[in-house]
C-alpha cells in the first residue's frame, strides 16, 4: 500500500468520526430544544409579582407546554407554587429546574427555603455526589462524547503518525480520565432519575398497594422518595431513610415526568 | 435501690423539651434563632405570647426510631425571633406533651450590633462616648447628706419626645475607702423609659468632692422615652458595702472610741443605691406639618446619595446609596425602599443597611442604604431626588433632606438581552409572607428543552457515539496492516506481484479478445517475470530467457516456450489465431498458478 493511500485512508476516517458527531450532536440538539417566548414569560412575572400566584402558575404552564423546560421557567414555577401555598409542587419544580442547572444559587437557595417551609430536613450530599451534582445530567453526556470522540481521535493520530505518537498517548490518557470522570458522575447520578416528590398533603405509604391496607408510615409534603414499582394506581417507594411502602400515584409526581413538557401536573412516574 | 431505678424508669418516660435562643443579644431588627427540642413526644410546643415579641417558624423536624421493639419520637422546630422594641425580654417556659423548658431571655439593643452601646460591643472601647451637655456645676455637686456612696445620672435636658434617644451618663461614686462589690449593673426604676444594655467594665476614675476622695465608676449609654406624660427618672443599683458593726457590749475591757473604731469589726452587707429622680417631661410627636415619609427618626441628619455605575446598559444594575449622618435614633430609620413611588422605568430589589458608629452607644455615627437598581428603558437621564424627614428636638420642627438627583446615562442592552429584559416594574408591589425569603423571578426564559430526560436516552445519541468508536477501531486494523507489511518485505513483495500481475492478466484477456498476438506474449511475459521475480527477489524486467535458462535448469519446459515466442513475435509475422492464443491462455493461467503456489509455500 503506498503512502498517498494511507494518508487518504486516515483522512477519510477522521472525517467520518467528526462528521458523523457533529451530525449527532446537531440532531440530538435538535431534538431537545425549542424556541422562546420572552413576552408569555414576563406575563407570567408580572402576574406573580402582582401577586396572583395562581394566574402566574397557569402562564408558566402555557410556557412550559409551548416550549418545553428551562431552568428559569422551573424555577419561576416553583416560586409561584411556593407563595400559593403548595410547597410539595414547588419543591418538585426546583429539583426539576436544578436537574437543568445544578450550580444555579438561587435555585439552592430556594429550595432550601420551600424544604424549611415544609418542615423537611436538608441532608448535605457527600463530595463525590456533590461533584456529580457540580453539572447536569446532559452536560456530563456531552462531556463523555467529547472525550470519546478525543481519545479515539489521538489514539488514530499516534497509529499513523509516528512523530505525534507520545503527546497522542498522553492525550488519549487524559480523554480517558475525563471520560471515567463524566461516566462515574453519570452513574452516581442514575438513582436521581426514578425520584419523585409528594406533592399533596396527609400522604401516608402502605403496606401494601390498596386504599384498606394498614398504614406503614406518613410522608410530608415536598419529601423525595424513590419509585420501585407500579401496580394498580399504587406505587412502591423507598425514602432516604431506607423505609418501603405503596403511595397512591397520585399523591407524587416523578421528577422526570413520563410525557413531554407538563411541569406541574403530576406526572406518573411509568 | 430499686426504687431509684422504677424512678428513673418513670422519669424517662416522660417528655423532655427544651429552649435555646441564639443569639441571646441582638440588635433592633436583627433576629434571633429560638430552637425548641422535643423528646419522647411529638406534640408540637406551643409558644407563649411574649409582648413585644415575634415568633415565625422557620422549620421544622420530626424523628421516629424504633430501637429493639420501642418507639421514640423527637421533634425540633425552630423559629425566628424579632423585637419591636429594645429591652430585654424573658420566653417563659414552652410546653409540649406536658413538659415545660427552662424560661430563656433575650436582650435587644438598639440598632445594628455594632452599635451596641454601653461597652457591650467589641469596639465600642474604641469609639469615644457622647457628650451629655454635663457642666463641671454636674460634677462638684455635692453628694447627698455627704453619703460614702452614691449614683447619679446625668442627662443633657428634660424634655423628651416619644421614641427620641438621648444620651446620659451614670456615675456610681464610692469613699475610696471602701471595698464596694457591685452586684449588677444600674437600671431604671421607671417603665416609661427605656435604657440600652450598660457594660460590665465601665470606666474607672477618681473625684475629689467636698474634700473627699472617690472613686467613680462611669457607664456611658443612652434612654428612649416610650410614652407620652411627666415621668421620673431614677436609677438603682445594688452593691455590697462594707458596713461597720457595733460591737455588743459598749463597756468593753477598754471602753473608749478610741478602742471601738480600732477594734470595731465591719460587715459585708447589700444595699441599693438610688439615684436622684428627675421629673422628665414627654411629649407626643407634633403632627402639625409632619411629613408623609416621615418614619420615625428624631434627631440631627444630613443625608447624601450616591449611584454606581452611571452609565449601563437596560438591565444592567446600579447600586444606589444613602447616606444618613449624624446624631439620634438610628434605630427608626428602617430600610425602607429608597425608590418608594411605582415606576415603569426602574425594578428594585429590597434595600439593605448597615450602620457606622461614631461613639460608643450609637447615638452618632452614619447609615448607609444600598439598593439595587435596573433600568428598563433607554434613555433614562437621572435617578429621582431622595427625601429623607426627621423631627429636630431641638428646634422641634420636622425637616425633610432632600438629595440631589443623580445624572445617568443608560444605553441600549446588547443584542441578545434586550428581548428578555423588559419585565415592567411590578416587583416594586410589596412584598408579603414567604415572598419576601425567595431569590427572585427569573427574567429570561432561559433554554428551552422538550424534555427533562437526559440526552444519553436518546438514541441518535447512543448511535453517535458507536461511529467514534467503529472508526477508531477501524483505523487501528488499518495501522496494524500497514506496520506488519512494513516490517516483513516478502510479503509486501508478493502483494506487489499480485497486483501486477492482475494487472497483466486482463491485458492478455484484451489481446485474445482483439486477437492481438504480440500483445498477448508481452502480457504473458509479463506476468510470468512479475512471479518469477517475487520468486527469486529480483526486478521483474531483469528475468530474460537466459536467466530461465540457468535457474530452471530442466524445469520450466512449458515457461521457456512463452518467452521465446514473446521475443519472436514482435519480429516473426506468425501468430497464432484466436484459438491458438486461448490455449496459449490458459497455458500461461496454469503456469502463473503453479507459480503462485510455489511462492506462497516458501513465504509459509
Amino acid at each position: 500500500m503506498t503512502i498517498p493511500s494511507i494518508k487518504h485512508t486516515v483522512s477519510t476516517i477522521v472525517a467520518l468520526i467528526v462528521g458523523g458527531t457533529l451530525c449527532t450532536w446537531v440532531a440530538a440538539g435538535s431534538l431537545g430544544s425549542r424556541g422562546l417566548s420572552a413576552t408569555s414569560f414576563d406575563g407570567a412575572n408580572r402576574a406573580f409579582a402582582e401577586s396572583h400566584f395562581n394566574e402566574a402558575v397557569q402562564k408558566i404552564d402555557a410556557v412550559i407546554t409551548a416550549h418545553g423546560y428551562s431552568a428559569p421557567a422551573l424555577f419561576n414555577l416553583g416560586n409561584s407554587y411556593l407563595c400559593a401555598g403548595k410547597t410539595g409542587l414547588a419543591i418538585l419544580n426546583y429539583e426539576r429546574a436544578r436537574l437543568l442547572a445544578p450550580r444555579d444559587p438561587d435555585i439552592a437557595a430556594n429550595l432550601s427555603t420551600a424544604r424549611n417551609a415544609a418542615g423537611i430536613a436538608v441532608v448535605g450530599l457527600p463530595w463525590g455526589e456533590v461533584f456529580s451534582h457540580g453539572l447536569s445530567l446532559n452536560a456530563w453526556a456531552w462531556l463523555a462524547s467529547f472525550a470519546l470522540l478525543g481519545m479515539c481521535g489521538a489514539l488514530l493520530t499516534g497509529a499513523f503518525w509516528q512523530a505525534a505518537r507520545v503527546p497522542s498517548r498522553f492525550a488519549a490518557v487524559g480523554c480517558a480520565v475525563m471520560l471515567a470522570a463524566a461516566l462515574g458522575s453519570i452513574v452516581l447520578r442514575t438513582p436521581q432519575l426514578g425520584e419523585a416528590v409528594i406533592t399533596t398533603k396527609n400522604v401516608v405509604a402502605r403496606i401494601s398497594p390498596f386504599a384498606s391496607a394498614a398504614t406503614a408510615f406518613p410522608l410530608n409534603e415536598g419529601q423525595t422518595v424513590t419509585i420501585k414499582s407500579f401496580h394498580a394506581g399504587y406505587a412502591l417507594v423507598t425514602t432516604a431513610d431506607d423505609r418501603r411502602g405503596w403511595v397512591a400515584t397520585s399523591d407524587f409526581a416523578a421528577l422526570i415526568p413520563a410525557q413531554q413538557a407538563s411541569a406541574h401536573i403530576p406526572a406518573s412516574a411509568g | 435501690m430499686a426504687r431509684c431505678l422504677i424512678a428513673l424508669g418513670a422519669q424517662a418516660a416522660q417528655p423532655a423539651i427544651t429552649a435555646r435562643i441564639e443569639p441571646a443579644s441582638i440588635a433592633l431588627g436583627d433576629s434571633a434563632q429560638l430552637t425548641v427540642n422535643v423528646n419522647g413526644s411529638q406534640e408540637q410546643p406551643e409558644l407563649p405570647h411574649v409582648n413585644g415579641l415575634e415568633f415565625t417558624p422557620t422549620g421544622q423536624s420530626t424523628q421516629i426510631e424504633d430501637i429493639n421493639g420501642e418507639t421514640s419520637a423527637s421533634s425540633a422546630c425552630t423559629y425566628d425571633v424579632t423585637a419591636a422594641r429594645a429591652g430585654t425580654f424573658t420566653i417563659p417556659g414552652i410546653q409540649a406533651g406536658g413538659a415545660v423548658s427552662t424560661p430563656v431571655s433575650l436582650q435587644v439593643g438598639p440598632g445594628s450590633p455594632n452599635a451596641a452601646p454601653g461597652g457591650l460591643g467589641s469596639n465600642s472601647t474604641a469609639l469615644p462616648p457622647p457628650s451629655v451637655g454635663m457642666t463641671d456645676q454636674d460634677n462638684s455637686a455635692p453628694p447627698p447628706d455627704n453619703a460614702s456612696a452614691f449614683l447619679r445620672l446625668v442627662a443633657p435636658k428634660r424634655d423628651f419626645y416619644v421614641g427620641e434617644v438621648v444620651p446620659v451618663e451614670i456615675k456610681a461614686y464610692f469613699l475610696q475607702s471602701l471595698d464596694p462589690e457591685l452586684q449588677n449593673v444600674p437600671a431604671l426604676e421607671t417603665e416609661a423609659f427605656t435604657l440600652n444594655p450598660l457594660g460590665d467594665k465601665p470606666e474607672q476614675t477618681e473625684e475629689t468632692i467636698n474634700g473627699r476622695d472617690y472613686s467613680v465608676l462611669t457607664w456611658h449609654s443612652t434612654i428612649a422615652a416610650v410614652k407620652a406624660g411627666s415621668y421620673p427618672l431614677s436609677l438603682t443599683m445594688p452593691v455590697t458595702l462594707p458596713v461597720p458593726v457595733t460591737p455588743s457590749g459598749d463597756s468593753g475591757a477598754f471602753g473608749d472610741g478610741f478602742f471601738k473604731s480600732f477594734f470595731g469589726s465591719t460587715q459585708r452587707k447589700e444595699v441599693e443605691l438610688h439615684s436622684e429622680s428627675q421629673t422628665i417631661k414627654i411629649a407626643e410627636l407634633p403632627t402639625e406639618n409632619r411629613p408623609a415619609n416621615f418614619s420615625g427618626a428624631i434627631g440631627r441628619f444630613k443625608v447624601a446619595a450616591s449611584a454606581s455605575p452611571v452609565e449601563v446598559a437596560v438591565g444592567d444594575p446600579i447600586t444606589l446609596r444613602l447616606n444618613i449622618k449624624g446624631a439620634g435614633n438610628f434605630e427608626r430609620i428602617t430600610p425602607t425602599d429608597l425608590l418608594t413611588t411605582r415606576s415603569t422605568e426602574w425594578k428594585t430589589y429590597k434595600a439593605s443597611a448597615t450602620f457606622q458608629p461614631q461613639d460608643s452607644v450609637g447615638y452618632q455615627g452614619s447609615k448607609t442604604f444600598e439598593q439595587s437598581l435596573v433600568p428598563l428603558n433607554q434613555g433614562i437621564q437621572k435617578i429621582p431626588a431622595l427625601t429623607f424627614a426627621y423631627l429636630d428636638p431641638e428646634t422641634r420642627h420636622y425637616v425633610s433632606e432632600q438629595t440631589q438627583p443623580i445624572t445617568i446615562r443608560v444605553t441600549q442592552a446588547p443584542v441578545g438581552t434586550a428581548s428578555v429584559i423588559p419585565v415592567q416594574a411590578t416587583d416594586i408591589s410589596p412584598k408579603t409572607g414567604i415572598q419576601q425569603d425567595l431569590a427572585p423571578n427569573k427574567i429570561a426564559p432561559g433554554t428551552f428543552v422538550s424534555t427533562l430526560r437526559p440526552v444519553f436516552f436518546n438514541p441518535w445519541f447512543l448511535a453517535g457515539q458507536l461511529l467514534p468508536i467503529g472508526a477508531c477501531a477501524a483505523g487501528l486494523m488499518v495501522a496494524r496492516r500497514r506496520n506488519t507489511l512494513a516490517k516483513d518485505s516478502r510479503l509486501l513483495r508478493s502483494l506487489a506481484a499480485d497486483c501486477a500481475v492482475r494487472e497483466e492478466v486482463q491485458a492478455m484477456d484484451s489481446a485474445v479478445a482483439k486477437e492481438d498476438a504480440a500483445a498477448f506474449f508481452l502480457s504473458a511475459r509479463g506476468a510470468l517475470q512479475q512471479r518469477l521475480g517475487e520468486r527469486w527477489r529480483m526486478l521483474p524486467q531483469a528475468i530474460t530467457l537466459n536467466e530461465i535458462n540457468a535457474r530452471l535448469n530442466g524445469d520450466g519446459d512449458n515457461i521457456r516456450p512463452i518467452f521465446e515466442f514473446a521475443d519472436a513475435i514482435s519480429y516473426s509475422r506468425q501468430s497464432p489465431d484466436a484459438e491458438g492464443l486461448r490455449e496459449w491462455k490458459s497455458l500461461v493461467l496454469n503456469e502463473l498458478k503453479n507459480l503462485k503456489e510455489q511462492n506462497d509455500h516458501t513465504l509459509n
